[in-house]
């Protein structure tokens, strides 16, 4: 990070292709295996809705009554998504993360 | 007629005579294979007699080879033992010219604390032999700490602090660790408390190692008194935020803490939910899960032990970290440690009688286990959850705890979590043929009902498929039909019998009565005593 202080004004293009891997190697991409699979809420429609998902915005996608599942991978967050304590559960490959209200949050590995 | 021969005349005594040859030929022959088998059987027993002493011959060479490896084996441990017992003459005498200065250093140092405690020895005497074991070994880290250690004793300050400065120079690890418990030992307190800091400030908090455990016990139980545990206390929270900036670190420290936290767990009695543990087939997942919710409860008494009680200062560790100044007085120099080693493992193969590589492997492997090290953050842990094997006093475990405060929350917050999710949402009873499910056992009636019904179902079903034998059959149809034209006790009799017939049997298969009881007395009474039916 310290050379791009360098004051070099020629154009080397193998210095910014240095520079882009530095960076990269700094800041790696999250790959697509460490996003969100989705994320699951608690419904307040009514009593037959339990829970609805949600984009990454917090957009609500679908209602899920009761007695429907949710897509694969996402159904083991149902109960906990169903419990008070949490606002939301983010649904990962290999784990789960449950955020309440105040931002903290709970990791399951699983 | 011309054609007929008469044989009755012809001579046969030359064929009579050859056949009389090859009779006895024949016998002869027979005579010899007689005497040929006989002779094949006694080549068989010969060669029985020969395996057997190829036999005995393979076994006589087994022991043999055995003797004969016993006897190259002991050859080379004598070899070993003999080439041992020459190096290690060697291996001391250099040890004597370069080092043997260094031990008599060691000496006069544990001789000097000694000393002081007990206040026998004058001043200048120490002043004397100390000034004049620095002029023999120039570069030995204790040299100087010893010259310090007088000037101390003797109250020359200029000179002690030169020699200060020339020992942390020297070995800087060491010399900290040395004036630490040196001014704990005079009762210097902020001087060892500033020590220790510099002291653990040079340590690889990933890479500690297994002593510094009883320094920071005697940190925690303020050995070094409230200075030291403050000074030390920022040093350690300058390891753990060196240690969260690294990546991964957060989450591999909450895991960590969550497996120990888990380990409080406990078990249910096995007097508890007798019904569930035999109806519920999906009773080892509840068990779980009930088991995970009562861990809370643990963790709260146990956190609350803890904190409880005063803290009684422990004379042990007082003399344990006054041992380590022994052993740090008497530890071998690096220079010297090559040396010092190798004349451990000589000493090793004469003592032991056994080959160099054998030595070798045992040593590595004492080494190996002496040597381990363990993680700040390990350490802690340990002191947290597991004070019995890490050997950790109530005061660590309340500096351990109160370090890692954010990390156990977090962790507990996990644990939770993972129960949370994994409490199953219905649970399922099953009782014999009848199965239903619950949540939290708010449907009772609705299940009570449904037993009633299953069995009443089951009970039609069963009484529909009895089938009546031909005589009854018989006994109930004559009965339905006379009972319009013959009015009396026989008619009724018959169809009665018949009919009693058809109870007998509904009751011999069924029992449907008993199970409805039995299937009532589970759902309501779920945590009621075990009852046999």
């Amino acid at each position: 990070m310290t050379q791009l202080d360098a004051g070099c004004h020629c154009q080397d293009p193998r210095a910014v292709e240095a520079l882009i891997a530095a960076i990269q190697q700094e800041l790696p991409e999250v790959t697509i295996d460490k996003l969100p699979i989705g994320i699951v809420s608690r419904c307040c429609l009514g009593e037959d809705y339990e829970v609805h998902t949600l984009d990454q915005t917090g957009g609500i996608v679908q209602h899920y009554r009761r007695n429907k599942s949710l897509p694969p991978l996402l159904e083991r967050a149902r109960s906990l998504a169903l419990h008070s304590q949490y606002l939301f559960v983010e649904v990962y490959i290999d784990s789960l993360v449950a955020v309440r209200s105040n931002g903290e949050t709970a990791f399951i590995n699983q | 007629m011309s054609e007929e021969q008469i044989i009755s005349g012809a001579d046969l005594r030359e064929i009579e005579s050859r056949l009389s040859t090859i009779d006895s030929s024949l016998s002869t022959l027979d005579n010899n294979m007689g005497s040929l088998t006989k002779t094949v059987d006694r080549v068989g027993s010969k060669v029985e007699e020969m395996a057997e002493e190829v036999f005995s011959t393979q076994k006589t060479l087994d022991v043999l080879v055995e003797k004969f490896d016993a006897f190259v084996l002991a050859n080379k441990i004598d070899v070993d033992v003999q080439a041992a017992r020459t190096r290690i003459i060697e291996v001391r005498q250099i040890l004597d010219e370069k080092f043997g200065q260094y031990s008599e250093v060691r000496r006069l140092t544990v001789g000097i604390l000694q000393a002081t405690d007990i206040g026998f020895v004058r001043h200048e005497t120490i002043k004397r032999l100390s000034e004049e074991k620095v002029l023999t070994n120039v570069r030995y880290w204790l040299c100087p700490g010893l010259i310090a250690l007088s000037a101390w004793i003797s109250n020359d300050r200029p000179l002690a602090e030169k020699a200060m400065v020339e020992t942390v120079k020297r070995d800087d690890n060491k010399a900290s660790l040395y004036f630490a418990l040196i001014s704990r030992r005079g009762n210097r307190r902020q001087a060892s408390a500033a020590w220790l800091q510099r002291f653990f400030s040079l340590q690889n908090p990933e890479d500690l190692d297994r002593e510094l455990v009883i320094l920071i016990n005697a940190v925690a139980s303020g050995v070094f008194g409230a200075e030291g545990r403050s000074l030390c206390a920022k040093q350690f929270e300058v390891w753990l935020k060196e240690l969260s900036e690294r990546a991964g670190f957060t989450e591999r420290q909450r895991d960590r803490w969550s497996q120990a936290l888990a380990s409080k767990e406990p078990s249910l009695r096995t007097e508890e939910y007798p019904y569930l543990r035999k109806y519920c087939p999906i009773w080892d997942q509840l068990d779980t899960s009930l088991r995970r919710s009562r861990i809370h409860k643990v963790l709260h008494g146990y956190f609350e032990t803890i904190f409880a009680g005063e803290i009684t200062s422990s004379a042990s560790l007082a003399d344990a970290v006054d041992e380590m100044l022994d052993k740090l007085v008497n530890d071998f120099d690096k220079e010297e440690l090559p040396l010092r080693e190798e004349m451990k493992l000589l000493q090793f193969v004469i003592d032991e009688k056994c080959l160099l590589v054998d030595a070798q492997r045992r040593c590595d492997a004492v080494k190996q286990a002496f040597e381990a090290k363990q993680s700040f953050t390990q350490l802690i842990t340990n002191a947290a959850m597991h004070p019995e094997i890490a050997g950790a006093t109530k005061a660590s475990q309340r500096f351990a705890v109160a370090m890692s405060r954010d990390w156990i929350v977090a962790a507990h917050d996990d644990l939770t979590a993972k129960n949370r999710a994994g409490v199953s949402r219905e649970i399922s009873i099953k009782i014999e043929s009848w199965d239903g499910k619950t949540q939290a056992g708010e449907n009772e009636m609705e299940l009570l009902e449904s037993t009633k019904s299953h069995w009443l179902a089951e009970e039609a079903k069963r009484i529909a498929t009895i089938a009546l034998n031909p005589i009854s059959w018989g006994r109930w149809c004559l009965g339905d039909s006379l009972r319009h034209t013959v009015c009396g006790i026989r008619v009724r009799f018959l169809s009665l019998s018949a009919l009693l017939e058809l109870v007998g049997i509904s009751t011999k298969n069924g029992n449907s009565t008993k199970s409805k009881f039995k299937c009532k007395h589970i759902i309501t009474g779920c945590a009621r005593p075990a009852q046999k039916f």
